[in-house]
């Protein structure tokens, strides 16, 4: 019995290992340069956004009900409708949500039933099992044409016994991440570019220098150029599980009317962060969110909305809604800042209706005012650099060792 | 530590209840005490083991009114605030042996609100912290000075105790540290598992004034807390915020992070005049096991996910010592 199984495993891995192949080919043909410029060639010109005042932006907030998507070409003209809504709104700035990357995964051939057996649910002890490196020689097929695009159901590993042990998440989003890379950079360049706005693109997988997989967001200005991008610092419990990097530094993007920003999702769960990006000189943080979890109010007033109170700076939440890979993600997107700067006190500049449906929503954000703010009126900006070092960077220190030991070997 | 514990926090109006000395009397008779007919003061449900079960917070400048009444002052005015805290000891011993014995006949865990007190030419602003058996475990001095209490203290504490009770490992924030996150995180990475603050916030009542101070601090850290407020005018001043028993939202009934009360009702709050009975103070209270913290961390992990990495790399709290320093 034991025998067959190991047989049918052995079976199993060597078939996904071909179909990750394929697949990895499907993809390459469908995000080849040539196949975005005839999506955007398609499009009516952009919107072109209104000029931003020097101390007065317009931001938008994206709520996107994430679908899988089959073609570059839908993905083009989704996206490009929101920035188009969002010009419209009289937005300069847009943010788009956490994994807005996930989307592109409809470009696998088979996509879905790969995708429920590829993404576990939490707490599943075979979802980390260590994958390869990405194969650069497969990548070199990305002239090839795409295959027939169909998954035979009996190579589908949950059809195995052993249908986690064979195929991790990670060896997913390894295997996507040139293309989901591509596409993030030329799609939001050329949105950023015809619209003229500074695009918040949302966070990817993609993998970093030393081959780990991170949760990275990508921020445009508004004549298409990357400003530049920011790794998730802080995961969830699913994504360590699934062995996805955390970032270890804090971008800051300087624009003509403030400092930008791009936190991700949990990260503004940690204060540490705000304050990083206020010494930093931060006026906006531009967080995309997708939060696969039932919608609660208290729950989500645990993220930006204290941190920009405590370090005082605008926060712009766009969030990721919808079913994917059997994950319902639920969230409100919303333009945040300190309660004296908001009109109703209440620490919301704007905020969307509903928690699971496509929604954008706009606010103006007054950099002049903040500083103000910050320098005449902020309450509790007292700082206590030697009880930090003394103790809490002593705290952090003995977390840093026992994470050492719990992990040797890790950076 | 398994067993269940109480948490209460008072809500003070100084108006009604101007005497700090029939307000503890008053909550030693509703925490459970009763005076028996030998005049001896006992528990009424004592524990089998006899082990305290609560902790008790009082409202800043609780504390110093109680000095106040020993001296015979009315605590009015800023004058007032100044000669209290310049006040000569035997009031401060009597004041605090009023609270020990709150303490002791409540079997509690007590932090009687704040003071301030004169060092030479400078004032600390602090809590004292009360054992069950009524010894003093320390003072703790708040460690930050907002732009807001200029007028209230000068000098600012250094230290962040942990003090290990029955009732867990609990750690004082004083006023405004709350609204510090480091100070909450401090304790919460040397163990705390509750936090005890007596709080005064400036009027007018806005709760997510209130929700941006404590109630943040227990959320980031996953910690049990407890924050009473003061509602009425003091030392020139007026104060008005709501007392609670907070802890992690998953474990909250209504997945607010609100343990007395639901937390809608909170952030409905209507003014003063109309939430508070003008006859007596309102105790907050919830019963709380300490094990139910590792539920809510099993279902949504904060601290295993700190990046110690990201914060050698970028510390910002290398910056001038004092208000400001942490501004671009």
């Amino acid at each position: 019995m034991k025998a067959s199984a190991s047989v049918h495993a052995a079976v199993t891995r060597a078939a996904l290992s071909t179909l990750l192949s394929a697949a990895r080919g499907a993809v390459a043909w469908k995000t080849r340069p040539a196949a975005i410029r005839d999506a955007f060639a398609r499009l009516s010109p952009g919107v072109a956004a209104r000029d931003s005042d020097a101390n007065r932006v317009r931001v938008a907030a994206v709520q996107w009900r994430a679908t899988l998507t089959a073609t570059v070409a839908d993905y083009v003209t989704e996206m490009d409708a929101i920035v188009r809504e969002s010009a419209t709104l009289g937005a300069t700035v847009v943010a788009f949500p956490e994994n807005n990357g996930l989307a592109l995964l409809g470009l696998i051939p088979g996509a879905k039933r790969l995708a429920r057996a590829a993404l576990p649910q939490p707490g599943n002890k075979n979802a980390d099992k260590p994958s390869d490196p990405p194969d650069s020689s497969q990548e070199a097929r990305s002239s090839q044409p795409p295959d027939s695009g169909h998954v035979p159901d009996s190579l589908h590993p949950q059809d195995s016994p052993q249908k986690s042990a064979v195929l991790s998440p990670i060896d997913v989003f390894r295997m996507m991440s040139p293309f989901v890379d591509r596409v993030a950079r030329a799609v939001f360049s050329e949105l950023a570019k015809r619209h003229r706005m500074v695009i918040m693109a949302g966070s990817f997988l993609v993998t970093d220098e030393e081959g780990g997989v991170c949760n990275t967001a990508y921020s445009f200005d508004e004549t298409g150029r990357l400003m530049g991008t920011q790794d998730k610092l802080h995961l969830v419990d699913m994504e360590s599980t699934w062995g996805l990097t955390s970032g270890r530094t804090l971008a800051a993007f300087p624009t003509s009317f403030g400092t930008l920003a791009a936190p991700v999702c949990m990260d503004a769960t940690y204060f540490e962060t705000f304050r990083i990006l206020l010494s930093l000189g931060v006026d906006i943080a531009l967080l995309p969110i997708g939060d696969a979890a039932e919608y609660r109010a208290f729950y989500a007033l645990r993220g930006i909305w204290p941190r920009v109170q405590e370090s005082p700076m605008y926060g712009v939440k766009a969030a990721l809604v919808g079913d994917l890979f059997g994950q319902t993600f639920t969230g409100k997107a919303g333009v945040f800042a300190p309660i004296a700067l908001t009109p109703k006190q209440n620490g919301v500049l704007a905020e969307a209706l509903t928690y699971d449906r496509s929604e954008i929503v706009a606010a103006d954000l007054d950099i002049q005012r903040l500083h103000i703010y910050r320098e005449q009126e902020w309450e509790d900006n007292d700082v206590r650099p030697s009880l930090y070092e003394r103790d809490l960077s002593e705290s952090y220190a003995r977390l840093r060792l026992e994470a050492e030991r719990a992990n040797p070997g890790q950076p | 530590m398994n067993h269940r514990i109480t948490l209460r926090a008072l809500n003070w109006r100084p108006e009604i209840d101007p005497s700090p000395r029939a307000l503890l009397a008053d909550l030693e008779h509703r925490c459970g005490g009763r005076v028996d007919a030998n005049g001896l003061f006992t528990m009424a449900n004592d524990s089998n083991d006899g082990a305290p079960i609560a902790a008790i917070v009082l409202p800043a400048h609780f504390f110093g009114c109680a000095v106040a009444e020993v001296l015979g002052l009315q605590p009015i005015d800023h004058a007032a605030l100044r000669a209290v805290a310049a006040a000569p000891r035997f009031a401060w011993e009597e004041a605090l042996d009023l609270c020990a014995q709150a303490a002791r006949r409540t079997r509690s865990v007590l932090v009687p609100g704040t003071h301030v007190r004169a060092f030479g030419n400078s004032t600390r602003h602090g809590a004292y912290v009360i054992a069950p058996d009524g010894s003093v475990l320390a003072q703790v001095w708040q460690t930050h000075r907002s732009r807001s209490e200029e007028w209230l203290f000068d000098e600012r504490g250094d230290e962040l105790p942990i003090f290990e009770t029955p009732v867990g490992n609990i750690g004082v924030i004083v006023g405004r540290d709350a609204y510090y996150p480091e100070t909450a995180r401090m304790l919460a990475l040397r163990g705390a598992d509750v936090i005890l603050s007596p709080q005064g916030t400036a009027a007018p009542f806005n709760p997510w004034r209130q929700l941006s101070g404590v109630w943040k601090d227990a959320q980031q850290n996953q910690i049990f807390a407890v924050e009473a407020h003061v509602q009425g005018t003091m030392w020139g001043r007026f104060f008005e915020g709501r007392s609670a028993i907070l802890g992690p939202c998953e474990i909250t009934p209504d997945g607010s992070g609100f343990l007395s009360e639901p937390g809608d009702a909170f952030l409905e709050s209507a003014p003063l005049e109309s939430t508070l009975s003008d006859s007596e103070p309102l105790i907050r209270e919830a019963q709380v096991g300490l094990r139910e913290r590792s539920q809510a961390q099993a279902v949504f992990s904060i601290i295993p996910h700190l990046n110690p990495a990201l914060y050698r790399n970028q510390p910002w709290w290398q910056t001038p010592e004092g208000p400001g320093g942490n501004r671009p």
